[in-house]
């Protein structure tokens, strides 16, 4: 059945997927608790508009994307105690939505490029584009890992956090240039209207399972590596899209998790009762 | 040099707009006092603790252990703080031993600044030599929570709560503790225990608590210095003047008005708290509704 990992495509989009998969989870688990999880929908939708400047002045689309998500989370940090959050993230959702159809349809309309940046196309990566891929998502995983104890106390009390010596600003602005770099990289994987997902699923899967930090952590990262291997292996045979197919994996990971613990904890009432 | 402040707060001012939340509040706090704040709900407290904390602008000058405004950025982490209100979803992955650990997280800025306390004459009782496993276990002991190590924090009573997050304030052995209402949603038992442990840390461990109350009786066990706050400081001496003082029979008049306060507050904030303060303070009464000053 393997043998498909004969080939290089196949070989350059598993590594590329379980580098970006585990940096999604892994960042995505603060995203969540800190009650930012369509944090990366908006990034993904203002990297939209990015990557229409970048269509439409002929430069690497990847750059300008990112530059325009790196801008916007500093805005968000910036002004998030002014504005509030769910409010702020419609904003950019719709800004990068209606500047990029803008720039778009003034450059002469849709290009296939356009929808390998919609829905991801992580078989068709270059070379150059899996190796940025990886190397950005393992300084990301390196970063979190070294900095996960301060994430945490921040997502559980960030004045606490403040009052104990934590420079919390710089943390803040530092977490927020990760999310931003995390959700260019993801758009490779599953695609600028999927990103969410591989940050939000596995995530709120493991936090039913996991009653600790760590355990959640590592249940996050078993449940975001499962999806990406066996869905970029099942799309293959199936012929569907790999996006849509990682996704969909990780949503029935997540609601078997959730019906088999509400199964579970109606024995025990039943059992207690009986 | 002991025998200045361990806190010092001279001429606070908070404003939100045109609005006065405090106005000229100075006190001082001894070391290995327990100082305890009487105020209704609405008279500032909280805002005093957070100007203290540097959570919050304000004009005037608060020293802590001997540094003053910007330059006690770097003692703030010897305070163990407990806010009035502390809420986590019920599927927050923490456990308890995960909440204390953040206690642990400053414990290398502190070993930093150690030497800024010794300059003024204060000791940092941290022992380097013990893990943190061991850290950890000690102060569930402290609290009485060894059997809740591995608990969601989200899962636990408030009770419980209230103590792991005392245990995660100890367990990096800050010389003074600043706790906001601390008695508040706790039954009796939870309260006794409370006082219990709070006068341990006190006694024992030389460790300065300085904490806000609605409730005089409860303070009045506690507490060897008191200070009255509504906006301004109406009274400001030891446990000793307090009771010579008219202030217990000046408190009860008060008191209908703080009870009729608290009551708008409760209504709006839809919980109901049946538990704290059964003491002869809460008298009620039908008209009083104009904000009083006068103690």
């Amino acid at each position: 059945m393997l043998d498909i990992l004969a080939y290089t495509f196949m070989q350059k989009a598993l590594i590329t997927g379980i580098a970006i998969g585990a940096a999604c989870s892994m960042l995505g688990l603060f995203l969540v608790l800190k009650r930012y999880s369509l944090f990366g929908d908006a990034l993904s939708h203002v990297a939209l508009s990015g990557v229409a400047i970048g269509l439409f002045l002929n430069i690497y689309p990847l750059w300008t994307a990112l530059l325009t998500s790196v801008t916007a989370s500093l805005g968000i940090t910036r002004l998030r105690h002014r504005i509030q959050g769910d409010a702020l993230i419609a904003v950019l959702l719709i800004f990068g939505v209606a500047f990029a159809v803008l720039l778009i349809s003034a450059s002469g309309g849709f290009k296939v490029d356009l929808f390998s940046y919609l829905f991801g196309s992580i078989t068709l990566i270059s070379n150059e584009d899996a190796l940025t891929a990886v190397i950005a998502s393992l300084a990301i995983v390196a970063s979190v890992l070294a900095l996960k104890d301060k994430l945490f106390y921040m997502a559980l009390d960030e004045r606490q956090a403040k009052i104990s010596g934590l420079n919390t600003m710089l943390l803040n602005y530092i977490f927020m240039i990760m999310a931003s770099i995390m959700v260019i990289v993801a758009m490779r994987l599953v695609g600028i209207l999927l990103v969410s997902s591989l940050i939000v699923l596995p995530n709120i899967a493991a936090m039913m399972l996991g009653r600790g930090f760590k355990a959640t952590m590592l249940i996050s990262l078993s449940i975001s590596l499962a999806s990406v291997i066996s869905g970029i292996i099942t799309s293959y045979y199936l012929n569907v899209a790999t996006s849509g197919m990682i996704v969909m994996i990780c949503i029935g990971i997540m609601v078997s998790i959730m019906v088999s613990k509400h199964l579970n904890t109606k024995r025990a009432d039943a059992l207690k009762s009986s | 040099m002991k025998d200045m402040a361990i806190l010092k707060v001279r001429d606070l001012n908070v404003r939100y707009g045109s609005t006065s939340i405090l106005e000229n509040v100075s006190m001082d706090v001894e070391h290995g006092d327990i100082f305890g704040i009487l105020g209704p709900n609405g008279a500032g407290k909280t805002t005093l603790f957070n100007s203290i904390l540097m959570l919050q602008e304000h004009e005037g000058n608060v020293s802590i252990f001997g540094y003053s405004n910007n330059a006690r950025r770097h003692v703030l982490p010897f305070i163990g703080y407990l806010p009035q209100r502390f809420s986590v979803d019920h599927n927050f992955p923490a456990t308890v031993e995960d909440l204390i650990y953040t206690g642990l997280i400053s414990v290398r800025y502190m070993q930093k600044n150690a030497h800024l306390l010794e300059r003024n004459g204060y000791r940092w009782s941290y022992n380097p030599r013990l893990s943190n496993r061991e850290r950890i276990d000690e102060v569930l002991r402290m609290v009485g929570l060894e059997h809740a190590r591995g608990k969601r924090i989200g899962m636990l009573s408030g009770g419980e709560l209230q103590r792991a997050l005392i245990a995660k304030i100890l367990v990096s052995r800050p010389l003074m503790l600043i706790l906001d209402e601390p008695f508040t949603a706790l039954d009796q038992d939870a309260q006794t225990r409370l006082l219990n442990i709070l006068n341990t840390l006190n006694e024992e461990m030389g460790v300065t608590i300085i904490l806000a109350a609605h409730d005089l009786m409860l303070l009045m066990k506690l507490a060897k210095h008191i200070a009255c706050i509504d906006r301004r400081i109406f009274f400001h001496g030891s446990k000793a003047e307090c009771m010579a003082s008219d202030l217990l029979r000046l408190y009860s008049e008060h008191a209908m008005h703080m009870h009729m306060r608290e009551h708008k507050e409760i209504s709006t904030a839809g919980h109901v708290d049946s538990s704290i303060s059964s003491s002869s303070s809460r008298s009620s009464s039908s008209n009083n509704s104009s904000r009083s000053t006068g103690y």
